[in-house]
């Protein structure tokens, strides 16, 4: 396996004056073939990291350092031609509100046919089959392509959305919450779809939720994010074993247990900080509950421990003395 | 096919309630306008009874009580029978109608036209290039020809242009000295003579559509659909037109539908202002002279006209959202 996305010290700020620092030296990459989740609590910066990555950021966001490098091409200097031919055949994204990512005036396989057209396919027939094939992988019917938009349910509409991120085998998609807006039962269906896919077409993908739960059913590695930073990054069968950070730990915490799926929901107290003026502290200490005084006059870098990269050197101290390891 | 027989359903009512208001306005009017004229041909000089009888009798003099009228007055309507002009007489109203409506619809219609289409493709090009100088100079300009009281703009274009400088001529729709028909210096003299006024409306008019049509887009800009139409690496101009534009110009639609059935009864300051034989200036004369039949006639235009435009733009909407095609409401 080879590298194909690498984010170097990315950071990215909303505004000029009195900026909100959103992202922060983040440092991230994904394999070929790899899906990997971003996960954190709303308002943490994944849709900003996702969109940057892909290079969608809009006013007011703008990048203010870092590299992005995907499939070896320099994924920030890039002139607007070329930058446009490679969007969508390198990367594409799927948008939380799928109701809304298709155009309400063109039917469904007009919106399959511009793409395709417009990165150099050619001849109808060969679209529309093209367009009927990764419908099929997400178990939707070839009719829809005469639809419109306003015709057709929620679920299907991210389905859809799911089919068109495909149609240029592109090497990653980016999915952002691609099923919050959904119901349970749809919601269900459309992570067993996503399983499936990565069986038919081969592609990486970064998954985007705050659903910790639904990310670890589904993707090989978890990014954990707090307050516009990477604070810890894992396998997800390391994760479901042992968290390090306590952020994530209260993250697991606060997932449903499945032997008592009716049980309390226990949310993380406090709120997460502001992101105007970044403390020379740790990001996390005013809601952790393993908080020490170094916590709150040094800022904890991100470091690499037995596969694991965590940024709280509390919880590293135990695993190096052996204690609080969960089974 | 529901909702155009809906549609349908609507116009008529609506055209029948135009009418029946019409038939009643007068009748509440205080003073009897069929008086009146017979007085005023008193004045002129003495007539002999008789004529005077035969007179109101051309004039239309009803008999019979509110209800006979109105059926006879429907019947009429229906017939495009509006009665006699008591200005124009013997003109009946329908024919001075017919003779001042093509200027109004040429002149207005077609300022009206190239007012929407050019305010909304400048409004695009703002849009796209928002932030930029182009934007810069286009906004503050239509910022600036927005707030032109219209009489204002049209009395100094007459008095520089025309009064002054004599580039145009200062009143009429053509030039008396050609035959009219479809030959070249006709046409010249009529657009020569269209000019002046065909500009002052679009002047006064164009920044709002200029306008209406950059705020549209910029709002349709931040639609996931347009980030999502980026995202698949589609050319901009593509983008601009059929994600951002197309779907910003529906809203835009009832207004432009609305614009062309106030055509007719907008144009009343314009001819005013250039003396133009269309509607508005028939209209004018209608009111100072009382001529009762011939305003009636007038405001049935003018009801009409936007009546039959609201239709059509309900229509309009049929072909260019999908979601009012298919089952959807109102
Ligand atoms: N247009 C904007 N202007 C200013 N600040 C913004 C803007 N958009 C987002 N932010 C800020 O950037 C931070 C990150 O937002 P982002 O949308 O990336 O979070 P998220 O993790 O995707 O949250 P969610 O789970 O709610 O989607 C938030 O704190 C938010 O306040
Ligand atoms: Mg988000």
């Amino acid at each position: 396996m080879s590298t194909l996305l690498s984010v170097e010290d990315l950071s990215i700020d909303y505004g000029r004056r009195n900026p909100v620092h959103a992202v922060r030296n983040v440092s991230l990459s994904i394999e070929e073939d790899e899906f990997v989740g971003l996960v954190g609590e709303s308002g943490c910066g994944k849709s900003t990291l996702g969109f940057a990555i892909a290079r969608l950021e809009r006013p007011p966001a703008q990048i203010v350092g870092g590299r992005i490098h995907i499939g070896g091409n320099d994924w920030m200097s890039m002139d607007a031609e070329s930058m446009r031919k490679a969007r969508w055949e390198t990367v594409s994204v799927v948008l939380q509100s799928g109701m809304n990512a298709l155009n309400p005036i063109m039917t469904i396989g007009a919106q399959f046919r511009d793409v395709m057209e417009q990165h150099g396919h050619r001849g109808r027939r060969a679209i529309e089959e093209r367009a009927v094939e990764v419908l099929d992988l997400v178990q939707i019917r070839p009719e829809v392509l005469r639809r419109y938009p306003h015709e057709l349910s929620g679920g299907m509409k991210q389905r859809i959305a799911i089919a068109l991120s495909l149609v240029l085998r592109p090497k990653l998609v980016i999915m952002d919450e691609p099923t919050t807006a959904l119901d349970m039962v749809v919601q269900r269906q459309i992570l067993e779809n996503l399983k499936a896919l990565r069986h038919q077409q081969s592609f990486a993908m970064l998954f985007i939720s705050h659903d910790l739960g639904l990310v670890l059913e589904l993707v090989d590695r978890v990014v954990v994010m707090y307050a516009g930073e990477i604070i810890e990054e894992q396998s997800s069968r390391g994760l479901l074993k042992h968290a390090w950070h306590p952020y994530t730990r209260a993250l697991m915490d606060s997932l449903p247990d499945p032997e008592n799926p009716k049980g309390s929901y226990q949310g993380i107290p406090g709120s997460p900080p502001d992101l105007h003026v970044i403390p020379e502290a740790c990001m996390y200490a005013p809601r952790c509950p393993l908080v020490q005084e170094s916590c709150r006059t040094s800022t904890p870098s991100l470091e690499t421990f037995q596969d694991v990269q965590s940024r709280c050197p509390v919880t590293r101290q135990e695993v190096v003395d052996g204690v609080g390891v969960r089974s | 096919m529901r909702y155009f027989v809906r549609r349908v359903i609507i116009l008529l009512c609506t055209l029948w309630v135009a009418i029946t208001v019409n038939f009643m306005i007068p009748r509440l009017m205080p003073g009897n306008p069929v008086e009146t004229m017979m007085a005023r041909f008193h004045e002129r000089g003495s007539m002999s009874p008789s004529a005077m009888k035969a007179i109101a009798l051309m004039l239309g003099v009803k008999h019979g009580n509110v209800f006979q009228q109105y059926w006879q007055y429907l019947g009429e309507v229906v017939h495009f029978n509006f009665g006699v002009s008591y200005t124009y007489f013997p003109y009946t109203v329908t024919y001075m109608i017919a003779h001042a409506l093509p200027w109004t619809l040429g002149l207005v219609g077609i300022s009206t036209l190239i007012s929407f289409g050019l305010g909304t493709a400048l409004g695009i090009v703002a849009a796209m290039r928002r932030g930029k100088s182009a934007d810069g100079v286009l906004t503050t300009i239509s910022s600036f020809t927005n707030t032109f009281p219209y009489f204002w703009l049209g009395l100094a274009a007459v008095y520089v242009l025309a009064f002054v400088l004599h580039w145009f001529p200062l009143s009429g729709a053509y030039n008396a000295a050609f035959p009219t028909g479809f030959h070249w210096s006709f046409i010249v003299s009529v657009v020569h003579h269209g000019f002046l006024p065909a500009m002052t409306i679009v002047i006064s008019s164009i920044g709002g559509w200029l306008l209406g049509m950059r705020n549209n887009m910029i709002n349709t800009l931040n639609e996931d659909y347009v980030l999502l139409a980026n995202a698949k690496g589609l050319k901009s101009r593509w983008v601009a037109w059929m994600y951002v534009a197309r779907n910003a110009l529906l809203p835009n639609l009832t207004g432009f539908a609305m614009a062309l059935g106030f055509v007719v009864g907008g144009s009343l300051l314009t001819e005013i202002v250039f003396s133009y034989p269309g509607i508005g200036f028939l209209l004018y004369n209608a009111v100072i002279n009382e001529d009762y039949p011939l305003m009636q006639g007038i405001f049935l235009i003018i009801v009409v006209c936007v009546v039959l435009a609201n239709f059509f733009a309900d229509l309009a909407y049929v072909l260019f959202d999908p979601r009012v095609r298919r089952g959807g409401t109102s």
